[in-house]
């Protein structure tokens, strides 16, 4: 795990970078729950690209590897869905 | 018990070395329990809001009171006297705030806060606001407007001697928010003049505001002209005991944001326990990527914070 992280350094900086752009969009938004959503829901989608992108590189885009992560945003999508009010 | 529970929660022979409840069926069954909840949540809110609605409970007038009179007597001012004039202001302005969807101290069609202040029947020397939403408590609230230059300014100016609050919670710019509006005041006298002093942060139209924070003297509005058009609404303790009578039994806005935390802990738990596991004994599996789903689940706990706290205006 540690081994594949520093393996794929750069893909993990990248992959910082995005939640760290979507913490700050979340920040600058502050009030505007409208807008939160949605930075957050885009960056959700940012996720499951990042991670199709590293497993192709990785030569291990395996249909499973595919569902595993859909179903991870949806659960985080969700998620985010209960953190706002209506 | 304790053999579902590791089944459940522990990589094992059992569940093929994979948490059962990280397994695609697992988390499939989990998210369509999540949406079905939501669902009921949402319904329930909107058919029954007397058992499952938004609560104002937590936040007072009188802690909002309490709290600001011991930060400004911690700072050697006398305390404020709660006014129903500037009380009243408060209400208008946030039951405004509420019908025109708007977060600021000035409303879209140009209305200052000076304006309900004065429409209340209370002619000022000085007046001034501070705005707060999505707190969860008194505390919190008068801690954040402290903890701001601006609006502490506001809160331990010696020019004020009455205050006003509203607590009001709705739908504003497209969220369940309670909103907390404090009015400040000191009352004109004949030999005084009129000015207004506000946050600096009173965007988006500053231009007519800093035109009136200017030193020049200007004529007191009439209060009979100005009383002639407002429509005084109950005392405010009515208003507070009805808002009291009126709180739900469940919060609604609580209830969503504990389930996600929940759900958010117990995956984040869950994926690091079975990768830890994993790495022991060096399982080699085709899904173990723990590390990256328990980092996109940290954005959205920190995220879910954010949105949590309050802000101020």
């Amino acid at each position: 795990m540690i081994k594949n992280i520093k393996k794929h350094s750069w893909h993990y900086l990248v992959y910082l970078v995005i939640f760290g752009g979507g913490l700050t969009l979340v920040v600058a938004t502050r009030g505007n729950a409208s807008l939160q959503a949605t930075f957050l829901i885009m960056t959700a989608f940012i996720y499951f690209m990042w991670s199709m992108v590293h497993h192709y590189v990785h030569h291990d885009l395996h249909p499973r590897v595919v569902v595993e992560y859909i179903l991870m945003v949806v659960l985080g999508t969700i998620l985010t869905l209960f953190l706002f009010g209506n | 018990m304790k053999k579902i529970l590791r089944h459940l929660l522990i990589p094992h022979e059992s569940n093929n070395h994979r948490s059962r409840v990280l397994h695609h069926d697992s988390l499939l069954l989990i998210i369509s329990f999540l949406v079905a909840g939501l669902i009921i949540i949402q319904g329930t809110h909107r058919e029954y809001p007397a058992v499952l609605g938004d609560s104002t409970a937590s936040i007072t007038v009188e802690d909002l009171l309490k709290d600001t009179n011991v930060d400004r007597e911690a700072h050697g001012l006398a305390p404020l006297v709660l006014n129903p004039e500037l009380t009243q202001a408060a209400q208008n302005k946030a039951k405004d705030m509420f019908a025109k969807d708007y977060w600021a101290h000035v409303s879209p069609d140009g209305t200052t806060p000076w304006v309900w202040i004065r429409a209340a029947g209370y002619n000022y020397l000085y007046a001034g606001e501070n705005l707060a939403r999505g707190f969860d408590s008194s505390d919190a609230v008068v801690t954040a407007w402290m903890n701001s230059p601006e609006h502490r300014a506001n809160l331990l100016s010696s020019n004020y001697t009455d205050i006003g609050f509203a607590i009001q919670s709705g739908i504003l710019t497209g969220t369940q928010t309670t909103l907390v509006v404090q009015e400040f005041g000191s009352p004109y006298n004949d030999n005084g003049t009129v000015s207004d002093t506000a946050v600096t942060t009173i965007s988006p139209t500053p231009a007519p505001i800093a035109a009136a924070i200017s030193s020049q003297p200007t004529p007191t509005p009439s209060a009979k002209v100005i009383v002639a058009n407002v429509q005084i609404g109950q005392p405010s303790a009515l208003a507070g005991q009805a808002a009291a009578q009126n709180q739900p039994l469940f919060d609604a806005n609580s209830l969503k944001k504990n389930i996600a935390y929940a759900f958010l802990a117990f995956f984040l738990l869950i994926l690091a326990i079975d990768a830890i596991i994993v790495e022991r004994k060096q399982i080699v599996r085709v899904f173990s990527h723990n590390v990256d789903h328990m980092l996109f689940l940290l954005f959205i706990l920190l995220a879910g914070i954010i949105i949590g706290s309050g802000v101020i205006l």
